[in-house]
């Protein structure tokens, strides 16, 4: 019932930002929202919370339609592993996992709104719906026909009939509701970003679990009642983002 | 708005001035109707984008949208994406429709302040969700103006609206012996509204493509070489100079000219 009520909330919450906030607005809320996940990682992963700022200013730069050249990032990817190391004697292991940090965390959740900002709420729902629709037929076809375990060293509820259902499922509803979105992109390219989608969601979804199992905690946070903390509500949306983010840009 | 109206608006000394002052206001096209073609060859021809064109082509429909509003035109439709232009490539449709989005919102507040009504003709139900939305708020904005009425004309086909028509003239009940051509024109996206007066087409093709087949039938029609990009004030100034000099006769005669009186 916690779990039900919160998510409610949460849904309410997140269609009422994308619908009414501006485009600033919202590159502030996503990177709020990539403090939060990120402080939860470099907890798991035990890595100092300074670069959690990583995160934060790669969602920022990210949210941006207007990329600056890749080089520049990676060059302070190499300053900030380099200073960690030298200045503050970390391991390189450390330093580079609070870097991995703003890849996993930050670009994802700035691509997402940039994704609004060149293609309007009509694509960042039809990509926040596939996931959504992804994630609970997973569940619900798993627990009617679930037999094999697809990870069981990573996820043991999860099965291999319920990621099939999920992949079936979630890329018929990114092919119907994007001819209604996103009406001038055909069936193909609907169909191969369907598939990406969710088979990306689900490697996010095990690649989350993975993190925590190595940390041996059981939820990232309990920021959200019944849900778990921030990570666990997006895992699957951070591996999925990239593609779909690539897709619009290709079409704006 | 009249002649003082757009020569104030004018700068003086312009040479759009004098071209003004040429037009006669009583004889005024009360609408008018454009085919903005060429936004493609104008990109192609500076080795830019297509997409560029269409960025170009958005100056083009700020000049002219207040321009036809300061030259007294009671209704404007602009021909912006017709039902065929699906089959272009998606990245050229979703900049396309992005574009249209930020036009809505960067010139809402001149459309308001020029006293302009904003209408959507087309089948704007098949359009994206939030474009929609962008629509549907820049018509009800724009709702009490009172001045130029201007239509755009969004994944829209002529013959489309025609069996539109049928069906909701079908959908009303109306009888066989009851559908003449003033009601049959009631059920059409332009209900209400006067047929065009004047056709404009752009970039020298010489086609109708499809639009306003129904209420271009007594049309003037004028194609001017100029690529819709480079559309300004000035042409479509000259466009109504040349439709004052046309003879309109709606399948009649023209009345004998009478020697010696003027």
């Amino acid at each position: 019932m916690v779990r039900f009520a919160s998510g409610i909330a949460l849904a309410a919450v997140a269609l009422a930002a994308i619908f009414f906030l501006p485009i600033v607005a919202l590159r502030v809320v996503a990177c709020v929202v990539a403090a939060l996940a990120a402080y939860e990682y470099l907890e798991i992963v035990d890595t100092p919370i300074r670069a959690l700022v990583l995160a934060v200013a790669l969602c920022w730069v990210s949210s941006d339609t207007t990329l600056p050249p890749a080089q520049l990032l990676l060059m302070m990817a190499l300053l900030w592993v380099a200073a960690e190391v030298l200045a503050a004697d970390h391991s390189i292991a450390q330093a580079t996992s609070g870097v991995f940090g703003a890849v996993y965390v930050g670009m994802p959740l700035g691509m997402l709104v940039a994704i609004q900002a060149l293609q309007g709420w009509s694509a960042t729902l039809l990509l926040i719906g596939t996931i959504v629709v992804s994630d609970s037929s997973q569940y619900y076809v798993g627990r009617m026909l679930g037999k094999r375990p697809l990870a069981p060293s990573i996820s043991p509820k999860k099965t291999i009939e319920g990621a099939i259902g999920g992949l079936i499922c979630a890329t018929a509803f990114m092919i119907l509701a994007g001819t209604k979105m996103l009406p001038f992109v055909g069936y193909g390219p609907l169909f191969v970003l369907g598939v990406l989608v969710v088979g990306l969601g689900i490697c996010g979804d095990l690649f989350e679990s993975r993190l925590k199992r190595a940390a041996g905690v059981k939820d990232s946070s309990s920021l959200i009642p019944g849900h778990g903390g921030v990570l666990d509500r997006i895992d699957a949306l951070l591996f999925a983002v990239p593609p779909f983010y690539l897709f619009v840009r290709n079409i704006s | 708005m009249s002649r003082d109206d757009l020569l104030a608006w004018i700068p003086p000394g312009h040479p759009d001035a004098a071209l003004a002052r040429e037009i006669q206001f009583d004889r005024l096209p009360v609408h008018v109707a454009v085919i903005m073609d060429g936004n493609g060859r104008w990109a192609a021809q500076r080795h830019l984008p297509r997409v560029e064109g269409h960025r170009a082509g958005i100056d083009a429909v700020r000049d002219s949208v207040e321009s036809a509003a300061r030259l007294g035109i009671k209704v404007l439709t602009l021909y912006a994406f017709s039902m065929e232009n699906w089959k272009r490539p998606a990245t050229e449709v979703g900049t396309l429709m992005q574009l249209l989005k930020r036009y809505l919102r960067s010139e809402l507040e001149t459309l308001l302040r020029n006293d302009i009504r904003f209408r959507v003709i087309g089948r704007m139900e098949e359009l994206s969700p939030d474009i929609q939305d962008e629509l549907h708020a820049a018509i009800q904005r724009t709702s009490s103006s009172r001045g130029m009425l201007f239509n755009i004309a969004l994944n829209y086909g002529g013959r489309a609206e025609i069996v539109d028509a049928a069906r909701r003239a079908m959908a009303a009940g109306v009888r066989p012996e009851e559908l003449d051509e003033q009601r049959f024109a009631s059920f059409l996206y332009t209900a209400g509204q006067p047929d065009p007066d004047l056709l404009i087409r752009t970039s020298g093709e010489m086609r109708v493509s499809n639009y306003l087949l129904w209420q271009i039938a007594y049309s003037e029609i004028y194609v001017t070489d100029t690529l819709w990009p480079d559309f300004r004030r000035r042409h479509l100034i000259e466009a109504v100079l040349a439709y004052q000099k046309r003879e309109r006769r709606y399948g009649g005669i023209s009345s004998p000219a009478v020697i010696g009186v003027k």
